[in-house]
């Protein structure tokens, strides 16, 4: 659990997806606190990406509760929780194909837009003025994510790491207080890796909660205030990076020892 | 085709279509422009939901037989003016859009495409079988034209009605290529392209899907109204889902969620059938064979398509890029 010192900026108290007879989450509790980055890690299969496609609102709970910031979040429809400050990344790169990097942009903060009625359909003066505000927002974004002078750059033109931090990028686009990052060093080389790490601690800096699921132990390890490990859908150890490294329980289900 | 020229191509294009009836003397090609012109309406609404939101609607045909009729019924039973009763058509067709529009689309795919089907079908047999309201089969004779306007212009002047329809064809276009280069333009592109990561990113992808339901359904019981106004006669047979299948074919020949696309594709698909008469009973397996061919040669449409010839025949001519 978090300090007491600190809020939760998200809470899950008993958590239960259940799949016809798999139940991919069990009786989950964890609570990420605010400004903390939070690992989930755990073996294939285990319930990290169900666990996020839950706080997104993808499918409902079989049972138990969730809280964003103190507020119930598990009856609001999924596209009504970003306006709440909540924003994901998917473990495949899941962009807007066609679109330039700038355009995903705009779409990820489609949250923050005011204008969008008759408006921004005869493109109004507030209306035009909004745009170019969002554009600069999503300029500077681009830029903080590490795709500076990329916002004319179709999709398909970006390398899969770039496409993976456009993903970041476009998130963040919606000014949440809480991002949810699923795997995102898929498929990244480890000179991008080290460049994701400060990333996901810039992007902390900025005062944005964090859980991110990896599998790559050396960022996790680097990023992490705390790792909740997950096995069968279940909580098998929580603690700090050093204390979830040691757990006996934790080396047997998912790190493995050396012989 | 290089950026500057577009703006140049639509005005040529404007002059063509504003000296088209004074130049052809032969009263049936005018008569295919403006039914061309018409099918351009109906084929910009298809766009918006099937080529813009990427939900393809199979009902088109039998929205336009909703404004028909409602405007036709204003006029002939309420004793409506006829202007008022063509001006209020398509608002009728929307709110009868919003009742179908609404529990279809809260569900992904294709499951749209059948209710909407469904939906076409059952405003053809209402419009077949309530025969004290639409007289069914036998339809409906002597609609009037618009009255005149400021005494001034005799819309019973088919060349006066031929400017009305270009007047709101390009006030339809006009008001699509707005939607395309707003910010709702491109919402419903990111809907087309990753419904799930739209939804994700806090768009009310219902809304949004409704929203371009209902307005390509507007601009339906616009044509339609024009129609009904200018033929004189309507009957169900018109408003069939062999006309909502045109109406799709029209996008997807032009340019699929391009802007002049359906524009082309509305001409293609009012011309090509009239050109094949020559064929006689081999009409419509020409037609056919076609269409398939095109579909094969040029999946995303003709207009994209001779985007590409321009260029190269830009580049044989010499002519900067």
């Amino acid at each position: 659990m978090a300090d007491g010192a600190t809020s939760p900026a998200l809470t899950l108290r008993g958590v239960s997806k259940h799949f016809g007879g798999v139940r991919a989450v069990d009786d989950l509790s964890f609570s990420l606190g605010t400004n903390e980055i939070l690992g989930l890690i755990g073996p294939n299969g285990s319930g990290k990406s169900t666990t996020v496609n839950l706080i997104a609102g993808v499918f409902p709970l079989t049972a138990g509760a969730i809280q964003l910031g103190g507020q119930a979040i598990e009856a609001i429809p999924e596209y009504a929780r970003p306006p709440l400050g909540l924003a994901r990344t998917f473990q495949t790169a899941s962009l807007f194909p066609g679109f330039t990097a700038l355009e995903q942009m705009l779409v990820g903060g489609h949250v923050q837009m005011r204008e969008r009625g008759i408006g921004a359909l005869f493109a109004s003066r507030a209306a035009r003025a909004e745009e170019a505000a969002r554009i600069q927002d999503a300029t500077d974004l681009l830029a903080f994510v590490g795709l500076g002078g990329c916002g004319a750059t179709p999709i398909e033109n970006l390398s899969s790491a770039q496409q993976r931090l456009l993903m970041i990028g476009s998130a963040l686009a919606s000014r949440p207080r809480v991002l949810l990052l699923d795997e995102p060093a898929a498929g990244m080389v480890a000179a991008e890796r080290r460049a994701l790490c400060d990333l996901i601690l810039a992007i902390k800096a900025r005062g944005v909660s964090v859980m991110v699921i990896e599998h790559h132990m050396a960022l996790i390890m680097k990023v992490c205030d705390r790792i909740v490990v997950l096995n069968f859908g279940q909580k098998i150890a929580e603690g700090t990076p050093d204390a979830v490294r040691n757990d006996p329980k934790v080396i047997d289900a998912y790190l493995g020892v050396s012989h | 085709m290089k950026r500057a020229l577009v703006p140049l191509a639509v005005l040529a294009l404007l002059a063509l279509a504003i000296a088209a009836p004074q130049y052809i003397t032969v009263r049936y090609y005018v008569q295919l422009i403006l039914l061309a012109m018409i099918w351009t309406i109906m084929a910009h609404g298809q766009n918006i939901i099937q080529g813009m939101t990427g939900y393809v609607s199979i009902t088109q045909a039998g929205l336009m037989g909703v404004g028909a009729y409602a405007s036709t019924l204003l006029s002939i039973r309420l004793g409506w003016p006829v202007w008022a009763s063509m001006a209020i058509a398509p608002f009728i067709t929307a709110l009868f859009s919003v009742f179908v529009g609404y529990p279809s689309l809260r569900v992904k795919g294709h499951y749209f495409a059948i209710v909407t089907l469904a939906f076409n079908m059952v405003i053809f047999i209402v419009l077949m079988n309530f025969t004290s309201l639409t007289r069914g089969e036998a339809g409906i004779f002597n609609i009037q034209r618009p009255e005149p306007l400021f005494g001034l212009v005799d819309f019973d002047d088919r060349v006066a009605y031929y400017y009305l329809v270009l007047t709101v064809a390009v006030v339809m276009t006009a008001l699509t290529w707005l939607l395309m280069r707003s910010s709702i333009g491109r919402t419903l592109r990111a809907i087309r392209q990753n419904e799930n990561l739209a939804s994700a990113c806090g768009v009310a992808v219902w809304k949004y899907k409704l929203f371009a339901f209902v307005a390509s359904a507007f601009y339906a019981g616009a044509a339609g109204a024009l129609y009904a106004h200018y033929i004189g006669f309507i009957n169900p047979e018109t408003f069939g889902v062999a006309q909502s299948l045109d109406a799709i074919l029209a996008v997807i020949l032009g340019g699929t969620g391009t802007l002049f696309g359906p524009v082309l594709g509305a001409f293609a698909v009012v011309f090509l059938p009239e050109y094949l008469r020559i064929a006689e009973s081999f009409r419509l397996i020409v037609y056919g064979l076609l269409l398939v061919v095109a579909t094969i040669l040029m999946p995303r449409g003709a207009l994209p398509l001779l985007g590409r010839a321009w260029h190269a025949a830009a580049r044989r001519l010499g002519f900067p890029k």
